[in-house]
C-alpha cells in the first residue's frame, strides 16, 4: 500500500505492508530514531509523535492509517543552533537522566505549549500521565514546561 | 506482527458484508486494544476491516431525550462534542484517569466491543443507561449495554454502530473513581455511582463497576434496589459495602488478587454513594 506522509514538514511516499506500524516506518524506514520502541502496546508512551497536531502512540497505528497525515517527531523541532523553548527548558531544569523517554517528553511539552495549556500544572501532569519515565523525572518535566510557558 | 490483509469500506453496509465474509475477519476502530492482541498472537487475523472511512460511525446527534454517539467517535471527541447530562463524570474520567495519547485514539465503539474491565468508559456508559446500536446483515437493532456485555459472543458478526445514552439527568449527582498503576493497565477498581435525591429520599440510583463478574463490567442492580426508595439517613455504608461484596466476583491478576478487588470495590462504592447522597 502506498502511503503519503508529511514528516517534520517534508513529504514522503512510502510503500508499506498491511501489518507495518507507524513507529517502524518512522524509525526504520525513514530514519527518525527519536521515535523510540518501548513496550509496543501503548503503555509506556515512548513512541509518541504528534499526528495532525495531537499526541498519539505510533506503536498502535498501522502505517496505512497515517496516510495523508502531518507528523512531527522530536527531530522536527528546534535545531543544534536554535533549540525549541521546551528543549532549552529541559536542559536548564536538568530534566534529562537516562534520556530514553525525552523525545516523547519534549513533544508533550511542545503540544502543551502550542495549545496554550502549559501554564496549568494539573493539565501538565495529566498530559505526562501516559508517559512512563523510568528515572522518575516528572517533577523536572513539570518545571521545564512551566519555564517554557513563562517564555524561558 | 503477523501478516493480514486490509479492507477499507466507505459505508456501514459494505463493512458489515466484509465482516461476514468468513473466519478471521475483524473490524478495527481505534486499534488501542486490537493491535496489542494481534501483536501478542492472542487474535488470529486474516483480514482487518478498517472502519475509519465509514462516515455514519463518526456521528453525534440528539434523538428524543437521548444522544447517539457513533462507534468511531474518540474519547476526546466525546467530551469535546457531546454536552450530555453526565458530562461532569465524563470529564472527570478523561481528565483524571486517562491521558491525551490514549483518548485521541480510543473510540466509543472500540471500548464497547472490547467489553472488558480495562475499558473505563464502560461503567460510565452502564450508569448512563446506554444501549448499543448494532449493524448486521439483517439490518440494525439495539440492545442494552448490559445485555451486550452478557452475551458478547452472540454479536460477533455485527458492528457497533454507536451507543444511545440518556441525555437528561436533572437532579442527579454522579461520581467516578478508579485506581490503576498506569493509564493502559487493568485497574484495581473502577466505579461509577449516581443518585437522585428528593426530600431526603433516594428516588433513583446507579451503581456500575468494572469488575462485576470476572473481567466483565456490570450494573449492580441488587445494590441499586437495596438503596432506592430509602431515606438518605437510613442508607448505611456498611450495608452497601456488604451488598456490593455479595454482588461481584472480580477476576484477579498478579497486581490485584480477586479478594482485594472485591474488598476495595465494595468499600469505595459505599464511600462514593455516601458522597453523592450527601450523607
Amino acid at each position: 500500500m502506498m502511503v503519503e506522509l508529511k514528516v517534520n514538514g517534508r513529504p514522503y511516499r512510502v510503500e508499506v505492508a498491511e501489518n507495518e506500524l507507524l513507529v517502524d516506518v518512522l524509525r526504520y524506514r525513514l530514519g527518525f530514531m527519536g521515535v523510540k520502541q518501548g513496550c509496543g502496546e501503548g503503555d509506556c508512551g515512548l513512541c509518541l509523535v504528534l499526528m495532525n497536531g495531537r499526541p498519539v502512540h505510533s506503536c498502535l497505528i498501522p502505517a496505512w492509517r497515517a496516510d495523508g497525515s502531518d507528523i512531527v517527531t522530536v527531530e522536527g523541532i528546534g535545531s543544534e543552533t536554535s533549540l525549541h523553548p521546551v528543549q532549552r527548558a529541559f536542559i536548564d531544569q536538568g530534566a534529562v537522566q537516562c534520556g530514553f523517554c525525552i523525545p516523547a517528553a519534549v513533544l508533550i511539552g511542545k503540544w502543551l505549549l502550542d495549545r496554550g495549556l502549559a501554564g496549568d500544572r494539573e493539565t501538565v501532569r495529566w498530559a505526562y500521565r501516559g508517559l512512563l519515565c523510568r528515572c522518575g523525572s516528572y517533577l523536572r518535566f513539570e518545571e521545564a514546561v512551566a519555564q517554557a510557558s513563562r517564555g524561558g | 506482527m503477523p501478516r493480514f490483509s486490509v479492507s477499507r469500506p466507505s459505508s456501514l453496509r459494505e463493512a458489515v458484508e466484509r465482516l461476514s465474509s468468513g473466519e478471521g475477519v475483524y473490524p478495527i476502530a481505534g486499534g488501542t486494544a486490537l493491535i496489542p492482541l494481534i501483536k501478542k498472537g492472542l487474535l488470529e487475523v486474516r483480514e482487518l476491516v478498517d472502519l475509519s472511512s465509514v462516515r455514519e460511525l463518526g456521528a453525534i446527534r440528539r434523538e428524543d431525550g437521548r444522544v447517539f454517539v457513533g462507534g468511531m467517535v474518540t474519547h476526546s471527541e466525546l467530551v469535546d462534542a457531546a454536552p450530555w447530562g453526565m458530562r461532569n463524570v465524563l470529564r472527570d474520567f478523561l481528565r483524571n484517569h486517562t491521558s491525551p495519547h490514549v483518548m485521541n485514539l480510543a473510540t466509543v465503539g472500540g471500548s464497547v466491543a472490547s467489553s472488558t474491565s480495562s475499558e473505563d468508559l464502560l461503567p460510565v456508559l452502564l450508569a448512563a443507561d446506554a444501549e448499543v446500536v448494532l449493524a448486521g446483515r439483517d439490518g440494525d437493532h439495539s440492545v442494552s449495554l448490559e445485555d451486550y456485555l452478557a452475551r458478547r459472543g452472540s454479536f460477533r458478526a455485527e458492528i457497533v454502530e454507536g451507543v444511545r445514552v440518556r441525555y437528561v439527568w436533572d437532579g442527579w449527582r454522579f461520581s467516578f473513581s478508579k485506581l490503576s498503576v498506569s493509564v493502559r493497565r487493568m485497574p484495581a477498581f473502577c466505579v461509577v455511582v449516581g443518585a437522585r435525591v428528593s426530600d431526603q429520599t433516594v428516588e433513583d440510583c446507579r451503581v456500575a463497576v468494572a469488575f462485576a463478574d470476572g473481567l466483565r463490567p456490570g450494573r449492580l442492580r441488587d445494590v441499586e434496589d437495596a438503596v432506592r426508595g430509602k431515606r438518605v439517613d437510613a442508607v448505611r455504608a456498611a450495608d452497601v459495602e456488604d451488598a456490593v461484596r455479595r454482588s461481584i466476583r472480580p477476576a484477579g491478576d498478579v497486581h490485584f488478587p480477586s479478594e482485594y478487588r472485591r474488598k476495595v470495590t465494595s468499600r469505595v462504592t459505599a464511600l462514593m454513594l455516601s458522597e453523592v447522597l450527601g450523607a
